[in-house]
């Protein structure tokens, strides 16, 4: 743990992990602020760009943009009424009738204490859990591989949405994206339709930022202008000693609540948001100020979705498995860089770990200075007519894409899966497990067909590894449960 | 519901075209016992249950008149929209080549911003040229990437 320690100062000094982790969060306070520009779409502008970076960087800038984009999505929904990301439609519940009440400084004060206070407790439960849990994937086969990418898969069951076929449909084409290129074991081409640029298959990287950047940029098109802020709003009031002892329960639940469902793929912070604020009322003192400008209705969902910023790395580092749209774009940034999360990382590549940890603390530190010095920016960029702002950031990832490899076939795939993401949106798909499927499709099919290899082709040999048994229970323990949940939803509104 | 059938209709759509493609695999002799068409096969079939499975709930919702209402038209402006800024990033892919990249990314940042209601005129010539420049000088100058140059070098003689 010491060591660790030292390593991560050690790497302070010579890396430029600290600056990453600054410039992470700036710019991700900044795509947070923006209307429409979630997390994983601030991670997703960003990924090109960390192509020709030294890799431990490249995943602090992801990371800390991640960090960074939950206290800025707190920016609108307090001042505008506009939540900047999907977490941040719970602070909005009392940030806005306090900005109402002339206190908007003080909520966004609150906000910014309650996030760092979150992160910094969500990166102590993903160092205390992540090294336990890779250990145990060290003593992985081909067997547990598949089995390991199976129970992936089978998160796509919680990660579905409102429809589970909708959910599966969605990952099985990712899982066919993934064919494209030479076949693992015989090296024939599949899909390629005798294009040379499709002998390696399609980069991840592609398909996440057309689904999440370019599907969104596109979607925008057709929205409506966002409220503009008012200026004399750009001042950060810091919490007193009195209204931090109050804020100290709220902030406990929320940090409680992010531990727990960042750790479980599919949650996420939108759900550890609500779920705190719900919580933080039914323990309050003063439960009637809810949704009339209460403090504790800040603290608890801005707590909250900052610990799910660290906790939801989890399943990531430990298994290679993401479990939000965010860890799939921060598996993006290590895939780039031929980094491949799970148990492996922590042999062949500690440092990217110890510098991921470093790069979150910083990021979580800096946020403190950051957060305040960048709201002027952020409200001068809300108040930017959106036409421009759209173009530029259009420009921004034509240009991003072309600067990976300098292929403009690249960048047609890009725009190509932007608008297969457009289409899956409007007819109701999810875009993550079309993301899973991707990432995990050839981790799948290789290991599967390298376990037949070994075994002459009896599938009895999945039974025999008792990791790939648990790990494979354990998969359809996820998909009954998933199912369960469901069921006892429509029965349950059936009644209602 | 319309939705689903019509993502019923396009997963079919998809697993049929898979289906026919994966087919058309040729077997080696390094296959193993799954082949390379193997798991494509399957993946095929399973998008063919699955799309079915949508279009038979989507029919029986419809039967039971549990179809929510949709606004008229919400979602085919939401397409037409995505497909004609798709429109704009194709145009820019067909002209880098010609125009130079900076001269592209003028052009689609001023399509861009049109096509989204900024109104036409001075401001938004000097703001796409002045975007596109920065975005030039950034690439070019800055990372040092080989981006187009289109008919630049050759109007200076290069």
């Amino acid at each position: 743990m010491m060591e660790g320690v030292v390593d991560g100062l050690r790497m302070l000094v010579t890396t430029p992990i600290a600056l990453a982790a600054a410039g992470g969060v700036a710019w991700g306070i900044l795509g947070g602020a923006l209307p429409g520009i979630s997390p994983s779409i601030s991670m997703a502008l960003l990924l090109p760009f960390t192509y020709g970076m030294e890799p431990r960087s490249a995943i602090v800038l992801l990371a800390a943009t991640y960090v960074g984009a939950e206290y800025g999505g707190s920016i609108p929904a307090i001042l505008i009424r506009t939540p900047g990301t999907n977490a941040a439609a719970a602070t909005l519940l009392d940030g806005y009738p306090m900005k109402l009440e002339g206190r908007g400084g003080e909520a966004l004060g609150i906000s910014l204490y309650s996030g760092v206070l979150g992160g910094l407790v969500g990166l102590l439960v993903l160092v205390a859990l992540t090294r336990p849990l890779a250990e145990l994937a060290l003593r992985f086969t081909p067997m547990s591989y598949f089995a390991l990418g199976v129970l992936g898969l089978g998160v796509i069951a919680s990660l579905a949405g409102p429809s589970l076929l909708k959910g599966l449909a969605a990952g099985l084409l990712g899982l066919m994206v993934a064919t494209v290129g030479s076949d693992p074991v015989s090296g024939v081409p599949r899909f390629t339709f005798g294009q040379p640029d499709l002998l390696d298959g399609v980069a991840p990287i592609l398909v996440m930022v057309g689904l999440f950047a370019v599907s969104e940029l596109f979607l925008q098109a057709s929205q409506g202008a966002w409220n503009t802020a008012p200026a004399e709003a750009a001042r950060i009031r810091w919490p007193g000693a009195k209204l931090r002892r109050r804020l100290l329960k709220p902030q406990l639940i929320g940090s409680v609540v992010g531990a727990v469902e960042g750790v479980i793929p599919g949650a996420g912070g939108t759900i550890a948001s609500f779920l705190s604020y719900n919580e933080a009322r039914r323990w309050s003192r003063t439960p009637e100020e809810f949704g009339r400008g209460s403090p504790e209705g800040v603290a608890a969902p801005e707590t909250a979705n900052n610990t799910v910023a660290a906790t939801a790395l989890v399943p990531l580092l430990s298994f290679g498995i993401p479990g939000s749209n965010s860890a799939a774009v921060l598996l993006g940034g290590f895939l780039v860089h031929g980094l491949l999360p799970g148990p492996r990382l922590f042999e062949e590549n500690a440092d990217a770990i110890v510098g991921l940890y470093t790069g979150l603390f910083v990021a979580n530190v800096s946020l403190i200075v950051i957060g305040g010095a960048a709201l002027p920016l952020c409200l001068w960029l809300v108040n930017r007519s959106k036409p421009i702002l759209m173009a530029f950031i259009y420009a921004l990832i034509l240009s991003g894409i072309y600067s990976i490899n300098g292929s403009l076939f690249d960048l047609g795939l890009t725009l190509a899966a932007g608008m297969a993401g457009v289409v899956l949106r409007v007819l109701g798909f999810p875009l993550l497990p079309v993301v899973l499927g991707v990432v995990l499709g050839s981790l799948v099919e290789s290991n599967y067909r390298r376990a037949l290899l070994l075994s002459g082709g009896d599938h009895g040999i999945f039974l025999e590894d008792p990791v790939a048994v648990f790990l494979l229970a354990m998969a359809v323990i996820v998909v009954i449960a998933s199912v369960a949940t469901r069921v006892h939803a429509r029965r349950t509104e059936g009644h209602a | 519901m319309a939705k689903d059938l019509a993502g019923a209709l396009l997963l079919l759509l998809v697993a049929a075209a898979y289906y026919g493609l994966a087919r058309d695999i040729n077997p080696t002799a390094l296959d193993d016992a799954v082949g390379a068409a193997g798991i494509p096969r399957v993946y095929a079939a399973l998008g063919a249950a699955i799309g079915l499975a949508l279009a038979v709930r989507a029919a029986a919702s419809w039967k039971l008149g549990r179809a929510a209402p949709r606004p008229a038209g919400a979602e085919g402006r939401r397409l037409l929209g995505g497909a004609a800024m798709l429109g704009i990033g194709a145009a820019y892919l067909a002209t880098v080549t010609i125009l130079g990249y900076a001269l592209a990314l003028v052009g689609v940042m001023a399509a861009a911003a049109l096509y989204q209601g900024a109104p036409a005129g001075r401001r938004l010539a000097a703001i796409a040229a002045g975007g596109g420049a920065a975005f030039w000088i950034f690439f070019d100058g800055v990372l040092g990437l080989d981006i187009p140059s289109g008919f630049w070098p050759a109007l200076w003689g290069g």
